[in-house]
């Protein structure tokens, strides 16, 4: 479909050239004249094409519309389809419907109470996604929220177009009592090892430097007894364990890597599918199955959002599936060294990353024809901050 | 007597350095390898066939012959032939 209005005319008769000049001579612009069988067709604007009447007379010459394109005709022709009207209006009105329904829900400031249990929380007050936004109602969940969680200080809920936002800040935990604190906590021993150190800040100690305690054996207890003038105990105070208690102990590694492996070869070949994602449910298209054997699958999330306000919770993921094949390789020694090394900086990274020191370092590495074998023993140095009730410990 | 006073304007517009498409309406071809010309200052189509094109202009004809000869722009101002050109001759 053309934009511009064109009309496709075939002149024929004696004095078709006269009739081309006075067309030029009368300023009507005619383009693309072929010559075919000795009838002439051209193209002109329907505004030129009103002109022509005196012209056709004057050059006795006979004009025919073969074809009519451009927008206007094109609209003409339409007009006849009532739903070609009808459409925009319809889209209109479901636009509409749908900046009047709920398609999001937002949470933002919440750290102790998750995201589900707010979802639970509005799906038991009867808030889902596609009701009426007249039908919420803020107020009442703002007080329900608040009566179900002691936790929330300040809690704010309003509409944001067509999004449910809640906004919400928590009280800090640490600076009330909780049940712990009542009943007693004990600081217990993360694993077996030496007591290095032993610095009580709450409770009572139980170990001393030196001593060789099991793994959850209680180091602080959190109860202390107050002694009466007689020397008889009066009473028992329930408190949380504090204190830095340092344990030494072993870690013994063992990796080994077999020289042999399998390994993924890629063949180049992909496949790719989009999945669409309505809430819950899930559809694939295409729907073939995919012609691949062993494939590794890559998504991609493409989030749909007509508008930032009117978000619908309808998701694409774009799948690229990757065909491989297994292969079997050899690893050189060099390079089984190399990932027997990164493995050993892999675990030493982790126990740093939990705070723990490393003393000694006793590591071997072996090889022989089929595998490469790491065994050795760490020496870590780590505070213990594991915590159990009294009750359950006793 | 005519080609004198011809000869004479011309002198004075080649001394005058003037435009000669303007003075002497002399048309202005512009040909791109041998598909597509567009002549200017012409006056009218006297003939015009798929195989030959015969234009008029103030001074002479223009005679067009070639193959699928098509007429892609005409107006006033200019006129643009597309197809396959074989000759262009200037008739007096």
């Amino acid at each position: 479909m053309k934009l511009n209005n064109i009309l496709e005319i075939c002149v024929s008769g004696e004095n078709v050239e006269r009739f081309l000049n006075l067309c030029s001579f009368h300023d009507i612009k005619l383009s693309n004249i072929t010559n075919i069988d000795n009838k002439y067709y051209m193209d002109l604007s329907p505004e030129d094409f009103f002109k022509l009447k005196n012209i056709v007379k004057k050059s006795n010459v006979k004009v025919k519309i073969i074809r009519k394109s451009g927008i206007l005709f094109w609209i003409k022709r339409q007009a006849k389809r009532k739903l070609f009207f009808i459409t925009p209006f319809l889209c209109l009105l479901l636009l509409w419907i749908n900046s009047q329904l709920l398609w999001g829900v937002r949470i933002e400031g919440n750290h102790s109470i998750t995201n589900d249990l707010i979802q639970d929380f509005l799906h038991e007050q009867g808030i889902h996604y596609g009701m009426p936004l007249s039908k919420i109602p803020i107020y009442e969940l703002k007080t329900k929220l608040r009566t179900k969680y002691n936790e929330i200080t300040w809690v704010s809920i309003y509409l944001e177009g067509t999004n449910l936002q809640i906004s919400l800040k928590e009280r800090d935990t640490s600076e009330f009592p909780t049940a712990s604190s009542i009943q007693g906590e004990n600081l217990i021993a993360n694993a077996t090892g030496i007591v290095e150190s032993v610095l009580v800040r709450q409770g009572t100690a139980l170990v001393s430097p030196g001593e060789v305690v099991e793994k959850g054996a209680v180091l602080i207890e959190g109860k202390v007894p107050i002694p009466d003038q007689d020397g008889s105990i009066k009473e028992i105070q329930y408190c949380k364990a504090d204190g830095d208690i340092y344990l030494v102990y072993p870690y013994a590694i063992e990796e080994i890597i077999n020289l042999e492996h399998v390994e993924k070869k890629y063949t180049g070949k992909t496949y790719q599918k989009y999945i669409f994602t309505w809430n819950d449910n899930m559809w694939e298209f295409p729907f073939f199955k995919i012609p691949f054997l062993k494939y590794d699958c890559v998504t991609t999330p493409l989030t749909f959002q007509f508008f930032k306000i009117l978000s619908i919770p309808l998701t694409i993921h774009q799948a690229t599936y990757q065909d491989y094949i297994l292969v079997r390789q050899k690893y050189t020694i060099e390079e089984a060294e190399k990932i027997a090394e990164q493995k050993l900086n892999k675990i030493i990274a982790s126990l740093e990353e939990k705070g723990v020191q490393i003393i000694e370092k006793n590591v071997k590495i072996k090889t022989n024809s089929a595998y490469l074998s790491l065994t050795g023993e760490l020496t870590l140095k780590e505070r213990c901050n594991t915590f159990a009730l009294l009750e359950e410990v006793q | 007597m005519k080609n004198r006073e011809t000869n004479l304007s011309t002198k004075i517009i080649d001394t005058c350095q003037l435009p000669k498409d303007v003075l002497l309406g002399a048309s202005i071809i512009s040909m791109t390898g041998n598909t597509d010309i567009l002549i200017e200052n012409f006056k009218n189509i006297i003939k015009y066939q798929t195989d030959v094109l015969l234009i008029q202009c103030k001074r002479n004809r223009i005679q067009i012959t070639g193959k699928n000869l098509k007429l892609e722009q005409y107006n006033k101002e200019e006129l643009k032939v597309c197809g396959i050109i074989y000759e262009l001759k200037f008739l007096q």
